[in-house]
């Protein structure tokens, strides 16, 4: 039986993204390698899905679906996502709280959905929401 | 083939070369992949080549008319960004800001601001690469994996540089290290690669000060001082995961510098993707005496109020020009739907998120490939940004000018 994940979530610098969006800006490549968040074996068994299925993530900024995907390097608890449009959909600013954005400690609820990925449009549309 | 230098990441490698057919790039050689996207992408459908206002096709002529008159227009104008701009390009915007009573400020002020401070003020050690490379034996990549943000570094500036270097039977004459949350490309190959928790950076420094002042420490605080203890000369490349876990708040990390400086030689360079973020936060600072930060309405002020998210926060500037930076695509949702909602001015060679939301952008000729200029590289060594092609679009720095002269 699945359960909902309490996870550290921390963003990193992916080349590979990087080259995607300059090539073909923010696209449908782009969002192959943004929309991953990446567990631990242990916490995808936990949460009942396969490798590449989507999970929706919840913080206290806002909710996207992405990908999950195993890495056995990864310890459980943790979660790592690529710093993207869709890791920045999850992340908070206070400055009572902090200087700067929390882009490395993320604390996110994850859950197994049937829903598809967020597409991109839909995170740019909620710039002008 | 003509010489570059690349100005696809913060490394600046100036080996690059490139063919031109017809004014465009039509072959590439010693670049990385990141690199190589960057040059050819200014020839491909991501190239702003037309000015826009308001999603209308423009003139030049037109676009920097109705820029001219949104910021004089403007109670509270903001200019942001210039961390990819030449040193040239950057002395403009600074007198503009000045002439319009404008903020100024950019991604320093939350990223190596206050790193970049310190170095600039002496108060950390840091050097030429060229200079302190072949003297280093112990260079420690702290929150920082290169072979993603700066795919040449290792090979261009520090581990795989050495002249005695051999890919069939090199031993090396100097130890890779690495403090990391998580294994990375880099982590497999350090010896030792440090291992915290996100966020643990600041405890892991405590303990080193602790056991340099004699006290208690862990036995991974012990051994990264051990390692530093048996080098001679030792550079910290300082990456992102370093300053978001120190909140940007390098006190205590140059209180440890300081202190490891006791045992041995130690530098420390910022491993900034920008191009000249160091020549933006140099020029700002000798132009009105800090690096970032600072307001021109009514004198000189500085402070935190004074920074980018805490303007775009507080939703104080009605018009803000972007120059060289795709903030939408850098900044947590609350603060990007914030910012669309101002009156953008938008400068830049590349169709950003930034660019989509803006209300006037002005297509320019990209520095060191349509523009010439010089930025300051993350060692503080000056380089030479050379036009190698010829380009229709004008070059920020001729922009800025006639923002300045018709404004």
């Amino acid at each position: 039986m699945s359960v909902p994940l309490e996870l550290v979530l921390v963003t990193y610098h992916d080349g590979l993204l990087k080259i995607a969006e300059t090539k073909e800006g923010i696209g449908s490549l782009y969002q192959k390698f943004a929309a991953v968040l990446w567990l631990s074996p242990d916490d995808l068994k936990l949460l009942g899905v396969n490798m590449g299925k989507p999970v929706e993530l919840r913080s206290a900024a806002g909710s996207i679906v992405v990908q999950a995907k195993a890495d056995p390097n990864n310890k459980p608890g943790m979660g790592y996502m690529p710093f993207s449009l869709y890791s920045l959909s999850l992340t908070s600013y206070d400055p009572a709280k902090s200087r700067f954005p929390d882009f490395k400690r993320i604390e996110v609820t994850v859950l197994p959905t049937e829903r598809s990925i967020t597409p991109i449009s839909e995170i740019e549309r909620g710039w002008i929401a | 083939m003509v010489n570059l230098v690349c100005t696809g990441c913060g490394s600046l490698c100036d080996d690059i070369q490139v063919e031109i057919a017809e004014d465009r790039i039509t072959r590439i050689e010693n670049a990385c992949a990141k690199g190589a996207a960057f040059l050819y992408a200014l020839d491909n459908l991501n190239r702003r080549t037309t000015c826009l206002v308001r999603d209308r096709e423009v003139p030049l002529e037109c676009a920097i008319e109705e820029a001219k008159q949104l910021l004089s227009e403007a109670k509270r104008p903001l200019i942001f960004g210039l961390d990819n701009s030449t040193l040239e390009t950057q002395a403009k915007a600074i007198s503009l800001a000045r002439k319009l009573g404008a903020v100024i400020d950019d991604a320093s002020s939350f990223s190596y601001g206050e790193l970049i401070q310190g170095l600039l003020e002496g108060s950390t050690q840091s050097g030429s690469l060229s200079q302190i490379k072949d003297k280093a034996d112990l260079l420690i990549y702290w929150g920082s994996n290169p072979l993603h943000s700066h795919p040449r570094h290792l090979s261009q500036f520090s581990y795989y540089s050495y002249t005695d270097y051999d890919e069939a039977g090199w031993i090396p004459k100097v130890n890779l290290a690495c403090v990391e949350v998580r294994e990375t490309e880099l982590s497999s190959i350090c010896r030792p690669a440090f291992r915290l928790a996100p966020g643990g950076d600041r405890e892991f420094i405590r303990e080193i000060l602790s056991i340099i002042k004699g006290g208690e420490g862990t036995d991974e605080a012990k051994a990264f001082l051990e390692l530093i203890k048996d080098s001679r000369v030792c550079i910290i490349f300082c990456g992102k995961g370093l300053l978001y876990s120190l909140n940007g708040n390098f006190d205590l990390f140059t209180e440890m510098v300081q202190g490891l400086g006791q045992c041995t030689e130690v530098s420390v360079i910022p491993m900034t993707d920008e191009i000249n973020m160091l020549g933006f936060n140099k020029s700002l600072r000798e132009e009105a005496g800090y690096v970032n930060q600072v307001s021109f309405d009514g004198g000189i002020k500085h402070g935190t109020e004074f920074s980018f998210l805490e303007q775009v926060h507080k939703e104080l500037p009605d018009c803000v020009l972007i120059e060289g930076s795709d903030p939408l695509s850098t900044l947590p949702q609350s603060l990007s739907r914030k910012l669309a909602s101002a009156k953008i001015i938008c400068l830049g060679s590349i169709i950003t998120s930034t660019t989509n939301a803006a209300a006037v952008v002005i297509a320019t000729a990209a520095p060191g490939l349509e523009s010439n200029g010089k930025v300051v590289r993350m060692d503080g060594e000056e380089v030479n940004l050379l036009e190698v092609k010829k380009s229709t679009y004008p070059s920020e720095e001729e922009v800025f000018e006639r923002l300045f002269m018709e404004g």
